[in-house]
């Protein structure tokens, strides 16, 4: 089985099941009844195409696999992507930011940024000089705090730090 | 907010300007130096923001330090009250909303405070809701409402803001008292109602006074009643639902709160400033400008006085929706 | 008529007015380039100040920033795949991929360019049939709205090319998004997952920005590190073109480029003027309809997606035409048609001024003097703009190592600064997850972010006319106009279905 195949299929089964669960949940939750339409009509309307799309996927991939040309299917020049380096840089980015901008709240809005941006530079840019790490992610501070600081005076719970 | 974005704009052309934020220097007392934030958990630009900016610009002198305004419409309004009530309790964070926000979502919804928690410091005015139509309509009047309403029920459109809004409420409770029944119509805000009851798209729209006043003036719109119990200063030829024989008005107080953790000698203070400050000329320039209405601006007794009946009606009608 | 246009000409081309009108367009280029910040909020931030300025140059800068950052949002999505304002999202389709081919200042040219074509386009609509418009707009109701929303949701369909199935499946995704929170009709919390933050519903920046941008920045990120791990230049190429081979002669908007950009520019300039007029319609969905429609007319299609300039005109003057038409409702009935309308409504308000009819009579001098301001700021805006280009296309091409980690810091904190919310911060970075999840799995994401727009106005529009239709369906298709857009709707599926047909 090849990655466009288990894309497809990966694909199918998120439209499905996303659209079976919320029709579930529209026939079991607890909905405030509305006046002459129900609250969950586009709800609705939206799982029924949900499934509708995810039969769609199914039914051209099927027939392609018969005919034998799954290669069809693949939106030309998209590349493989590495899944371990999104993963990755998932984790880092979007997990880091969430403790990023707890520190923000908690510690100062220029320290958390500096330490962030100097974290994000050593791990993810390419044969960073060891001067552009220095260099660098004091401007970004100095960048965000004339930014958001000076110019629009952000308002942020009081810090502990800068 | 008051920016140094704009006092860039300042530096090119001081002359231009006769007033700069934060300028006076903090006089020393109970309530220090840092700025003070108004809290309106609103959009930017709407009659709390201009009412809140009308504060923010006149009382900073006297309470002695630089007044932001801050707009925090997220979660409905909710993360607003949450940063007021999670701030640190020395009056340096207020709250200005009406009771839509204190009250009424308190009450319906799961929140980490109760109504009481919000202690009004200043009573800046009362929004009196009114019920409009387009000028060529049939009905023109109370009694004409009220008359087609009880002959056909359920035939009329009567577009309202969110549901359970100052202008849903009065609604509800001319409704129980009269019986009639009109189809209620949820519409984004005064704004899309308007917009219908031009189109001739819906019957009779509920707003307050200063959206429709130009439109009155212009006889696109009838003004044909209002939920108070006195007319309007700026709709004094129309009738209030009591001269028309029913017994249903509700204003809704525009308030300033603190948080109730912060301490009372602070919130007498901040009253005190802001009462003074709105009491310039200049603010009331401003105030007649905007037709913001800050011409009686009461203190904490008349704000927590009023607090207290709003709640207690609010509570009734509530109860009384829950029952249908 | 003629005191009136001197009188009016006095108050417009006073010099501290002109000087206003630069400072505006010069911090609404840079706010606007900074993704999360808009006009809108500079807009907001300044209207204490127009208490106490004259309305002249009050107006001045409002206008000057307003226009500034419907160009400069475009400037953050072409450099950076980020759209810095919600009306810039469909120009970063293109934009951005013109950027990693290289072509970085033909892309802002054309930005550029196509703004300012719209841009005046619409003003001076404004100024010529501003009450003939508006009494169309005003014939909108609950049951034309629902209709034009169908009409766009079914040209979303219709622009994921190739992806239909796909392209429906996430519109529908986005639908559901914008259904989480408060239903308009009952008041009552839904999809909330029981979270108490939630029930505002999201708003539309962090989603935007997320489905957009973060995802983008997380994917480049792990492009950066893949590199950095192996060591292996695969992509030297693209590596030399972006940093040592960048030639910006060579990257020149020529005439016969701008001259093939034109008939979208065009399109995108009658669309977004028409879009703007409707109350609640906004930019973002002025962009994309007239790039789907550019798209369907153009002799090269299958360009658009693929850094077309077509595409970047098109996205651009239709977000850009807006900016007049918008006002229209506003001056003939006092309705503010969009957050910005809004905006220079409390603004006129505090100036003394009741947006409404009595408006243009009541002050008739300054309006004009409005007139000829909005006119001039677009002079300023291609001058300014085209000074600071040079620059701004030179910063696009910074190693990507420093920028993304900055490009990502600031779209979070930008976000938080755009409303004051921690529960935005919290949408963005889900949203961002979202993408990427969306991005692997080859998901177009346009229509995700429209069906996320159009959602919230389609279901109060289909409710309320339910509503005044006391629970008959039929009541959809009582309105000719309603009628002619599910007739056009139908006839554009034919028409594209036809076509492809073609093609094959």
């Amino acid at each position: 089985m090849n990655r466009t195949i288990t894309k497809e299929l990966l694909s199918a089964a998120l439209m499905l099941g996303l659209g079976i669960a919320g029709l579930i949940h529209i026939q079991y939750g607890a909905w405030r009844p509305a006046p002459l339409v129900p609250s969950y009509i586009m709800p609705q309307t939206a799982y029924h195409f949900l499934i509708g799309g995810g039969l769609w996927v199914l039914t051209t991939l099927g027939l392609f696999t018969l005919r034998q040309r799954v290669s069809a299917l693949e939106r030309p020049g998209a590349k493989d992507q590495d899944l371990v380096a999104i993963g990755l840089s998932s984790a880092l980015m979007l997990g880091g930011a969430v403790v990023y901008f707890l520190l923000v709240l908690n510690v100062g809005l220029v320290v958390s940024t500096v330490a962030f941006n100097a974290v994000l530079i050593a791990v993810l840019a390419p044969n960073v000089s060891f001067k552009g790490l220095l260099i660098v992610p004091p401007l970004v501070g100095l960048a965000v705090w004339l930014l958001f600081v000076q110019m629009i005076s952000v308002t942020l719970p009081p810090a502990l730090l800068f | 907010m008051i920016f140094k974005l704009s006092k860039t704009a300042v530096a090119v052309t001081a002359a231009a300007l006769t007033f700069t934020a934060g300028a006076s220097v903090a006089a020393a007392d109970s309530l220090g130096s840092d700025p003070i934030r108004i809290v309106m958990p609103y959009g930017a630009g709407g009659s709390t923001d201009i009412t809140a900016r009308i504060i923010a610009a006149n009382a900073a002198e006297h309470c002695g330090t630089r007044i932001d305004v801050v707009s925090m419409p997220g979660a409905g309004g909710m993360e607003g009250l949450q940063f007021v009530a999670d701030a640190t309790p020395n009056g340096h964070t207020v709250l200005m909303a009406d009771y839509s926000a204190t009250i009424t979502q308190t009450l319906t919804e799961d929140t980490p405070w109760a109504v009481e928690d919000w202690v009004p410091i200043v009573h800046l005015t009362d929004w009196k809701p009114t019920v409009y139509v387009k000028a060529d309509h049939d009905i023109q009047s109370i009694e004409d409402w009220v008359e087609l309403a009880e002959a056909e029920p359920n035939s009329l459109v009567f577009g309202h803001a969110d549901p359970l809004s100052l202008v849903h409420l009065p609604l509800v409770l001319l409704e129980q008292e009269t019986g009639i029944q009109n189809v209620h119509l949820p519409t984004t805000g005064g704004g899309e109602t308007r917009t219908m009851i031009l189109g001739g798209h819906i019957d009779l729209g509920m707003t307050l006074p200063p959206s429709i006043v130009s439109n009155v003036n212009n006889g696109e719109v009838t003004a044909i009643g209002v939920f108070a119990d006195e007319r309007s200063d700026v709709l004094p030829d129309v009738p209030t639902f009591q001269e028309a024989g029913y017994d249903v008005s509700f204003e809704a107080p525009l308030l300033v709160y603190t948080f109730s953790s912060v301490p009372e000698s602070i919130q007498q203070e901040l009253s005190e400033c802001i009462m003074t400050g709105l009491d310039t000329a200049t603010a009331q320039r401003m105030s007649d400008q905007a037709s913001a209405g800050l011409d009686n601006v009461q203190g904490m007794e008349s704000a927590q006085a009023i607090y207290r009946d709003t709640t207690q009606r609010v509570k009734d009608v509530l109860e009384a929706i829950n029952q249908d | 008529m003629l005191d009136l246009v001197i009188e009016a000409s006095a108050l417009a081309f006073h010099p501290y007015v002109l000087m206003y009108v630069f400072l505006g367009v010069l911090l609404g280029i840079t706010l606007g380039a900074i993704p999360g910040l808009s006009g809108d909020m500079a807009i907001a931030l300044l209207l204490p100040f127009v208490f106490f300025l004259e309305p002249a140059m009050a107006m001045g800068l409002l206008v000057g920033i307003y226009k500034g950052g419907l160009f400069g949002g475009s400037i953050a999505a072409i450099s950076f795949g980020v759209p810095g304002t919600p009306g810039a999202a469909a120009t970063s389709i293109d934009g951005y991929q013109a950027k990693l081919k290289g072509t970085p200042s033909k892309a802002l040219h054309t930005a550029l360019y196509s703004s300012v074509i719209g841009d005046t386009t619409s003003d001076l609509v404004l100024i010529f049939i501003a009450v003939p418009l508006a009494a169309v707009a005003l014939t909108f109701g609950p049951i034309e709205f629902f209709a034009l929303y169908a009409f766009s949701l079914i040209l979303i369909a219709a622009l994921s090319q190739g992806m239909v199935a796909k392209g429906v499946a996430v519109a529908a995704i986005g639908v559901l998004l914008a259904m989480i929170g408060r239903d308009p009709i009952t008041g009552a919390s839904r999809l909330t997952f029981g979270m108490p933050e939630l029930s505002g519903g999201l708003s539309l920046i962090p989603v935007l920005i997320g489905i957009f941008a973060i995802s983008e920045v997380v994917i480049q990120g792990a492009k950066l590190w893949r590199r950095k791990v192996d060591k292996l230049m695969d992509d030297v190429a693209e590596q030399a073109s972006l940093l040592q081979g960048y030639d910006i002669s060579k990257d020149r908007l020529t005439w016969a480029e701008f001259k093939s950009t034109l008939k979208a520019t065009y399109i995108g300039a009658a669309v977004g003027t028409f879009i703007g007029a409707l109350p609640g319609a906004g930019q973002s969905l002025a962009a994309f309809m007239s790039y789907g429609l550019a798209q369907r007319f153009s002799r090269r299609s299958e360009e658009f997606g693929k850094g077309s300039l077509e595409g970047i005109a098109s996205a651009e003057s239709g977000n850009s035409a807006t900016a007049g038409s918008t006002f229209i409702p506003l001056f003939a009935f006092g309705i503010p048609g969009s957050a910005t309308a809004a905006l220079f409504g409390a603004a006129f308000i505090l100036m003394g001024m009741t947006p409404g009819p009595s408006l243009l009579t009541d002050n008739t001098a300054i309006i004009y003097a409005l007139f000829f301001t909005l006119i001039f700021a677009n002079l300023v805006n291609l001058v300014l703009g085209k000074i600071l280009l040079p620059y701004y296309s030179r910063i696009a091409m910074i190693q990507p190592g420093f920028m993304i980690p900055a490009v990502f810091i600031l779209a979070i904190v930008g976000t938080y600064a755009a409303n004051n919310s921690v529960v935005d911060v919290w949408v963005l970075l889900f949203a961002g997850a979202l993408g990427v999840t969306l991005r692997l799995m080859g998901f177009p994401l346009a229509p995700l972010v429209l069906g996320f727009i159009i959602g919230p106005g389609a279901e109060r529009a289909l409710r309320q006319s339910m509503i005044m239709g006391g629970g008959d369906w039929t009541v959809l298709i009582t309105s000719p106009i309603a009628i002619g857009f599910y007739v056009a709707a139908f006839a554009l599926i034919l028409l594209f279905t036809l076509a492809l047909r073609a093609k094959q």
